[in-house]
């Protein structure tokens, strides 16, 4: 068997794995139904092929599968399912957020799915160690900011008295705030960080660490509006429908910068493009 | 009564001789300046600002500077008037470090210097820069550096695409000492702390010009880049006589198949002739040949070929990587202690 094989049967178990995991989350919340154990195996299964899928395409091309719009969404699928895997495990109350935040994963690999999956081309300035530092903490801060908007959607949904009943098995507004919080505060870390990586990388590949092409500008604006959420809640403490809004709003901007930006920018700084 | 932290801070600021009118007068200000309001607008305003000057090219000092400065003052006043910045040492770390940043940036901006130099094959960079544009506080120390160009290697990665630059330089240190380096598109030459990055390359006729009277001259003329068709641009020279000539290589340069290396962009292999047109007139020349023309002549020597290097200077950088590392420490810190230690009884899950 070869490593295009592997890759491709992996790939393909992964994503009906993901669509089933993606059914029965939200069949467990609309129905009130807890079968959490099946859910669990559901998610993790199909992550660990994806994960096989991953290596074997990185065998296969023999770099890092992160440089074109195929190999971008297929590694963002991959951290985000990671996220609801872990937040699945760390935070168990919270386990029906799932049904929330799988719908989304199953856009981004439809979207996927439309794409050409060719093998991509390294570029010179890719044959660094920051290339993995800079995207490894990009893809923490997404999952975070990720678990963070499962969270404050449950909030907004019950604000605006959509799904009440089903969501009533979750903690209180006040709780999810809390949580919600947490979550933002390691996406405030993770993206500093990558932020700094990516600007030590540029320093060393071209001498300049910031130079205000369209993906660094809207890192740089997706910084701010978490240092906003952040600062909001911090020091006017205001209602958990109120920080939902501002986390809702901050995921949206992240959303575009990671995956608006590389398609309507032809700039050097691509991101995974 | 416990007495007010701000109006104890700016009493000691002011000294006891300050009327108390005047203390509470500069109170209310630095309250003003450090309003938490205040710092969201700064959040809006340098979102607003950031992509101003992405979408629209807006100058970056210039739209930038307001919300920086901006937040310095809100940054200052709020540690200043907040008790809990001198009571949280990762929060105030933080903020101070966010100050420094501010202060580093206006000291890059003034200090930078960013150019352009073309060196042809074997030649020495004689400290002129096609294009430069450096701050106010540069000098012109960049004239004294020197280094020589010893050509260069494109090599086309057998799994990958573009090409790696490989260019040989050597230099004299201080003490006369000859070093020699391998760099690159990503791997710099480092002179006192400016920066070479290769960049672009194009062919150079090497030519000798003898005027009708007065010395022979040696002239190096840099024709433009190669242009992704494998030509290099139409190019308008002007003879030291004063007459203009349009100089082309009559040669594509085809990109080598992957896996593979040129060096020098494959001069050893090229054979092709200069053409000089002049007043309507096309003349063929070979190395070694002549061309007779109004005020002198003309002779090719041979073809050689140009190396483009980015330079670039800032000598903030170890301080803004420095004042950063400080800056995530103390967040992660506050943020392990406020967030994830302290507040375990509102933990969910």
């Amino acid at each position: 068997m070869t490593a295009l094989d592997i890759e491709l049967i992996s790939f393909w178990a992964a994503l009906v794995g993901y669509s089933l995991a993606t059914v029965i989350a939200m069949y467990a919340l609309v129905f009130q139904k807890s079968p959490e154990r099946t859910l669990f195996v559901l998610l993790l299964l199909p992550w660990l092929l994806h994960t096989v899928a991953i290596a074997a395409r990185w065998v296969r091309i023999e770099h890092f599968p992160v440089i074109n719009t195929f190999e971008m969404l297929s590694t963002n699928v991959w951290g985000l399912m990671a996220a609801v895997i872990l937040s699945y495990c760390l935070l168990p109350k919270l386990r029906m957020v799932a049904a929330l935040l799988l719908p989304f994963v199953m856009m981004l690999t439809a979207w996927m799915l439309m794409i050409p999956s060719d093998a991509s081309a390294l570029p010179a300035t890719y044959h660094t160690i920051w290339l993995f530092i800079h995207i490894g903490f990009m893809k923490i801060f997404l999952g975070a900011a990720f678990v963070a908007v499962g969270i404050a959607m449950v909030i907004f949904l019950r604000s605006a008295e959509i799904g009440v009943e089903s969501l009533s098995r979750l903690p209180t507004d006040e709780a999810l705030d809390v949580t919600a919080y947490r979550c933002m505060a390691l996406a405030m870390i993770f993206d500093t960080l990558g932020v700094v990586a990516g600007a030590i990388w540029a320093q060393d590949a071209w001498g300049r660490y910031w130079s205000w092409d369209p993906l660094e500008t809207w890192s740089l604006v997706t910084w701010l509006a978490i240092g906003l959420t952040l600062h909001v809640r911090a020091t006017f403490k205001p209602r958990p429908s109120a920080n939902a809004m501002l986390i809702v709003a901050t995921f949206m901007i992240a959303v575009f910068t990671f995956f608006g930006i590389p398609f309507v920018s032809d700039a050097l700084h691509k991101g995974a493009i | 009564m416990t007495p007010d932290p701000a109006v104890s801070i700016t009493s000691q600021l002011h000294g006891e001789k300050s009327g108390l009118g005047n203390r509470r007068s500069l109170v209310q200000v630095l309250r003003w300046l450090a309003a938490p309001q205040l710092t969201v607008l700064v959040f809006v305003l340098a979102a607003v600002s950031a992509l101003w000057i992405s979408e629209a090219g807006a100058p970056p000092t210039l739209v930038f500077t307001p919300p920086l400065l901006l937040l310095t003052v809100n940054l200052a006043a709020a540690l200043l008037i907040h008790p809990r910045f001198r009571t949280d040492l990762p929060l105030l770390l933080f903020h101070i470090a966010l100050i420094m940043l501010v202060i580093l940036f206006f000291i890059a901006r003034m200090t930078y210097l960013e150019g352009l130099a073309t060196v042809t094959r074997g030649a020495t960079f004689n400290g002129e820069l096609l294009r430069v544009e450096k701050g106010p506080w540069h000098g012109e120390g960049y004239h004294n550096l020197r280094f020589v160009n010893e050509g260069f290697i494109d090599e086309y990665p057998a799994n990958g695409n573009g090409y790696l630059t490989f260019n040989t330089v050597h230099w004299r240190d201080v003490a006369g000492n000859l070093h020699r380096r391998v760099i690159g598109d990503d791997v710099p030459l480092v002179l006192k702390g400016y920066r070479f990055y290769a960049t672009r390359r194009g062919f150079t006729p090497r030519l000798f010009w003898q005027p009708q009277s007065g010395d022979m001259q040696y002239i190096d003329v840099k024709l433009p880049d190669i242009g992704p068709d494998g030509w290099h641009e139409g190019f308008v020279w002007t003879l030291p006589g004063g007459q203009q000539a349009q100089l082309m290589v009559e040669h594509k340069l085809i990109e080598p198949p992957p896996g593979s290396r040129r060096v020098d962009l494959g001069l050893s292999q090229i054979d092709a002739p200069l053409i000089v047109r002049t007043n309507e007139q096309r003349h063929v020349l070979r190395p070694g040949r002549s061309l007779e023309l109004a005020g002198g002549t003309l002779s090719y020597v041979k073809l050689d070929v140009w190396l483009g290097y980015e330079v670039v200077y800032d000598p903030t950088t170890p301080w803004l990587i420095a004042v950063t590392v400080i800056g995530i420490v103390s967040l992660i810190v506050f943020y392990l202690k406020r967030v994830f230690i302290q507040s375990t009884q509102e933990q969910v899950g």
